[in-house]
């Protein structure tokens, strides 16, 4: 799976999640820009981007998904 | 257009029925947290524009139960109602149920208490080989908190409070001795999940969860999910959150919603394989291989549903004496001919005689579920009756249980001594309607052998008065909805009467079927709070009675003055002439009514009926 794929199917999650249009997320967009995305908004997200890219992601790694890009990275690496 | 496309546009109307086809549809091929996340949010809008009924829901837990909502607002859309949900943060449901606070103030419809056995009894869950000398003080505590919260909410409101079983999340090292040695880790959890049933027992409005059965019907591996328990205490795996919201949402439905009161069935290859008039008696299969053994099950299923109080019938395309000698002559077949309330066995068209079982036991068509092997009869009824809820048993006679299960529609959270003796009473209703057909009113009337016992409720019963409370709306006076509490409450109040009616014939117990409530507003006056009667028993005069006992008690208090109240509603207009058709004068006030104890002789009592006053044993 390309960076573009990933990145793609992130912004659909990220759509439905916080029922938002999919171009309104940046690299940079995290928890400080999307009110949404709180604790349990990352519990949730966490959930649903398992399912999208059916893997899962354990605790140490969520600590790094800090931005949409930290998260694209985590899955780039995981995908890999 | 893509399943979602179309499920957008159908939210987009204002067809419940459709939206809920299409969210259907959407779910069954992108299931998942994103998908019902933001299905939630589409149908959640939706509900709140059709004003769809709101089902305010308190989810107490011992983890984060949170993740469930999306999952939850779209089962309950599903279910036709607007879903309000109240989290209570895990870490606090002893405090919300104990003390009075943001609990309250939500005025939840149903409080779920849901409590992982890690949480609450740790010993037992994880060590209690290592621990075995304090497993029974662990046990003890659990219960005990559990009794003394519920007991302390019982006591402010009397919302259903939903009490769910315990079940381990994994098994240990027990695995292939624990029920051979003591103590045995699965045995204890049954010993909690009984003193459970005990205190649902034992308080008023308290049912039980089989929660620990949900996740068998599930599978407990994938059902927990150890990582997120640890890491995010949200314990369950994502993809149980759909099948724990179909669940609760099934049991939300069977609290709150009526019952289906019948069950009509077709005969040829439905109760058994093949056609009577052609195959013979003996040429039928019911019992020995499949698919006799098949429906030789769904029969045992079906007289099951009559144990549990739904009536029967018969609705078959046959020669009546054809079908009445399976039942007679066949050794193998569970269900017997006297099973069945009525019979409906003619060459007419089913719709019609649908309606006709309706009427003869005296249930709405709304109450009746018909099943038949045949597409055609199945779309007939559909057709011309499309308020019976009609299933087509389209499938081996192996599933054909689980799809009348699946229609929800004889699913109930409790089951009273009345529910059960139901069945019966709707076969005695024929009879008695065929009686009425056959004679004139007064003698009919005094063949009945009519019993009524009045006196103050006891303990057992305050479950049906309070249902009784909440279901009655036609011969219903006043419409107050008194709830189990304030049923308790009125009992203990001097200045209050508290009578229930009970009503035997010769023909059956119809149970607990009316309710008198006065109050005593001085010295002189007395007013008839409420005073309410099962639908089951209009047409028996029975009113009469109890009027006239009311009336004597009255004057046994020394009252001079008897108030009689008639408020309206949509469906009481049976009742607006009651108390000037029994003796009493308008008075001063809207519906307002009065009889003159003083100067007007006692009322008297019918001489159909035999009163029977029992002491107060409450």
């Amino acid at each position: 799976m390309t960076r573009g794929e990933i990145d793609q199917g992130l912004r659909e999650v990220f759509a439905d999640m916080f029922d938002k249009p999919q171009d309104s997320f940046t690299a940079d967009t995290s928890p400080d820009t999307l009110s949404e995305w709180d604790s349990l908004g990352h519990i949730r997200l966490v959930a649903a981007l398992e399912e999208r890219f059916d893997l899962s992601i354990p605790p140490e790694d969520q600590v790094e998904m800090l931005t949409f890009d930290l998260i694209g990275d985590v899955l780039a690496e995981k995908l890999a | 257009m893509t399943v979602r496309d179309a499920f957008l546009a159908a939210c987009a109307g204002n067809d419940h029925a459709a939206a809920a086809d299409a969210l259907r549809a959407f779910l069954s091929e992108t299931t998942g947290t994103a998908a019902t996340q933001f299905a939630a949010k589409r149908v959640g809008e939706m509900a709140e524009r059709l004003a769809l009924p709101e089902m305010r829901v308190a989810l107490l837990s011992s983890f984060t139960i949170d993740p469930l909502a999306p999952h939850l607002t779209v089962s309950e859309f599903l279910a036709g109602r607007r879903l309000f949900l109240e989290p209570i943060p895990y870490q606090q449901w002893f405090t919300a149920l104990s003390a009075p606070g943001s609990l309250d103030e939500f005025k939840p419809d149903a409080v779920f208490l849901l409590l992982h056995l890690e949480d609450v009894a740790p010993l037992l869950a994880r060590r209690h080989l290592a621990a075995a000398d304090a497993l029974a003080a662990e046990g003890d505590q659990v219960i005990g908190a559990i009794t003394e919260s519920v007991k302390a909410f019982r006591a402010r409101s009397a919302t259903p409070i939903i009490l769910c079983t315990f079940v381990a999340a994994d098994r240990g090292v027990e695995r292939y001795f624990d029920r051979r040695v003591t103590p045995s880790r699965q045995g204890m959890i049954d010993q909690l999940n009984a003193r459970l049933s005990d205190i649902a027992r034992d308080l008023p409005n308290v049912f039980i969860f089989d929660y620990a059965e949900t996740v068998c019907d599930f599978g407990r591996t994938r059902w927990f999910d150890p990582v997120k328990s640890h890491h995010t205490k949200t314990a369950l795996s994502a993809r149980a959150l759909p099948y724990l919201s179909g669940d609760v949402t099934g049991f939300i439905s069977a609290l709150t919603k009526p019952r289906q009161k019948v069950l009509a069935v077709d005969l040829d290859n439905t109760l058994w394989g093949g056609v009577v008039g052609e195959d013979g008696v003996d040429g039928i299969a019911i019992a020995g291989d499949y698919p006799g053994n098949a429906y030789a099950d769904f029969q045992a299923f079906v007289k099951n549903l009559k144990a549990s109080g739904v009536a029967l019938a018969t609705v078959s395309k046959n020669n009546r004496a054809d079908a009445e000698e399976v039942f007679r002559a066949h050794p193998d077949m569970p269900l017997d001919w006297d099973d069945f309330a009525t019979h409906q066995i003619d060459w007419n068209d089913k719709a019609g005689n649908v309606r006709a079982i309706a009427e003869e036991i005296n249930v709405g068509v709304d109450a009746l579920t018909y099943v038949d092997d045949n597409p055609m009869e199945c779309d007939l009824v559909r057709t011309y009756e499309p308020d019976v809820a009609v299933v087509h048993l389209d499938a081996s006679p192996s599933l054909f249980a689980q799809k009348v299960l699946a229609t929800g529609g004889f699913y109930v959270a409790n089951l009273t001594d009345e529910d059960r003796l139901r069945a019966e009473s709707y076969a005695a209703e024929r009879e008695r309607t065929a009686l009425a057909k056959s004679t004139d009113t007064q003698g009919f009337l005094k063949t009945l052998d009519l019993r009524l016992t009045l006196r103050p409720p006891r303990s057992g019963e305050v479950d049906r008065v309070a249902q009784l409370f909440a279901k009655t709306n036609q011969f219903n006076l006043t419409t107050k909805r008194y709830t189990a509490s304030d049923v308790m409450e009125m009992c203990e109040d001097p200045d209050r009467q508290i009578k229930i009616a009970r009503l035997a014939d010769r023909y059956g117990d119809y149970g607990l079927i009316g309710i008198i409530v006065t109050t005593d507003r001085d010295e002189k006056t007395r007013e008839v709070d409420s005073l309410l009667m099962s639908c089951r028993v209009l047409g028996r005069n029975v009113e009469r009675a109890i009027v006239a006992d009311l009336e004597s008690d009255a004057r046994d208090a020394g009252r001079a003055q008897l108030i009689g109240r008639y408020c309206a509603s949509r469906k009481n207009g049976m009742v607006a002439n009651f108390y000037e058709d029994h003796g009493f004068a308008p008075s001063e006030g809207e519906g307002v009514f009065a009889r003159d104890l003083t100067r007007l002789p006692p009322l008297g009592f019918p001489d159909h009926v035999t009163i029977i006053r029992e002491a107060d044993a409450t």
